[in-house]
């Protein structure tokens, strides 16, 4: 009899759950769990958006507030190793530009080539921290909005 | 058995009153009734287990912290520190879990 309900609900959770996502309507916790789902594959923008929907329920706060916390953790490891990166591309970077003005190296083209990749991912790193900033700034203003 | 004749008008005056009955309640009580039974079915759709999920998440993000294997306990808690500056429950349950880890691993 447990198992048909489970497999019931199961069934009328993939049915309903995903059209009316949007609506704000769906229980609190099945935003978190969705939320926590996106955490797991570090979509943070997703699990930003669904945890804003799942604003308002009195019953679930805490539970909701951990996810918070959650998220804003994960949010800040992420840039802590996005800014790992930047540090280290920008030293390449450097040393790549004090080499490149050696004669010898005029005529190679390989430097050339791997300086461009270089600026290009830090300029990747650079916009993705900016983003993850700007989520983390967003989920400690979700309280006072 | 005579067989039961549904009424169309019927259903939505029901419909109406049970939205009066609604409003008329939050503005009274401040209660958000149906959001309380939307709650309810949440529970019924196998949702319970959220605070096992939140535990596991919890895990996985302390596992996800890029500790090194040379890393000491004093390290990693002062790391903890830096990163939960204002996450004050979620800092409780690492140290919590920090905990238990040691004990299982003297024990």
């Amino acid at each position: 009899m447990m198992i048909g309900l489970g497999t019931l609900f199961r069934m009328l959770k993939k049915l309903l759950g995903k059209p009316l996502e949007n609506t704000g309507a769906l229980p609190t916790r099945y935003y978190l769990h969705e939320v926590l789902k996106s955490l797991d594959h570090d979509n943070i923008g997703e699990a930003v958006k669904l945890l804003r929907m799942s604003k308002g329920a009195l019953i679930d706060k805490s539970r909701w507030e951990m996810v918070r916390q959650q998220i804003i953790f994960r949010c800040r490891v992420l840039r802590e190793r996005h800014c790992k990166r930047i540090n280290f591309l920008e030293e390449e970077i450097k040393e790549h530009k004090k080499h490149g003005k050696l004669p010898w190296r005029w005529f190679r083209k390989e430097p050339v080539e791997k300086l461009m990749q270089y600026e290009k991912t830090l300029a990747l790193e650079r916009q993705a921290q900016d983003l993850l900033e700007k989520y983390e700034s967003e989920l400690k203003d979700i309280l006072s909005s | 058995m005579e067989g039961k004749k549904l009424s169309l008008p019927g259903a939505l005056v029901g419909a109406l009153v049970g939205l009066g009955a609604e409003i008329a309640i939050r503005e009274m009580t401040g209660l958000d009734v149906i959001e309380g039974l939307l709650e309810i079915i949440g529970a019924g759709f196998g949702l319970i287990r959220i605070d096992k999920r939140i535990y596991e998440s919890t895990v996985k993000l302390l596992k996800g912290m890029d500790i090194q294997p040379d890393d000491d306990y004093q390290r990693i808690l002062r790391r903890i520190d830096e990163l939960t500056v204002d996450l004050p429950e979620l800092r409780e349950n690492f140290l919590r879990l920090m905990e238990a880890g040691v004990r299982a691993k003297s024990a």
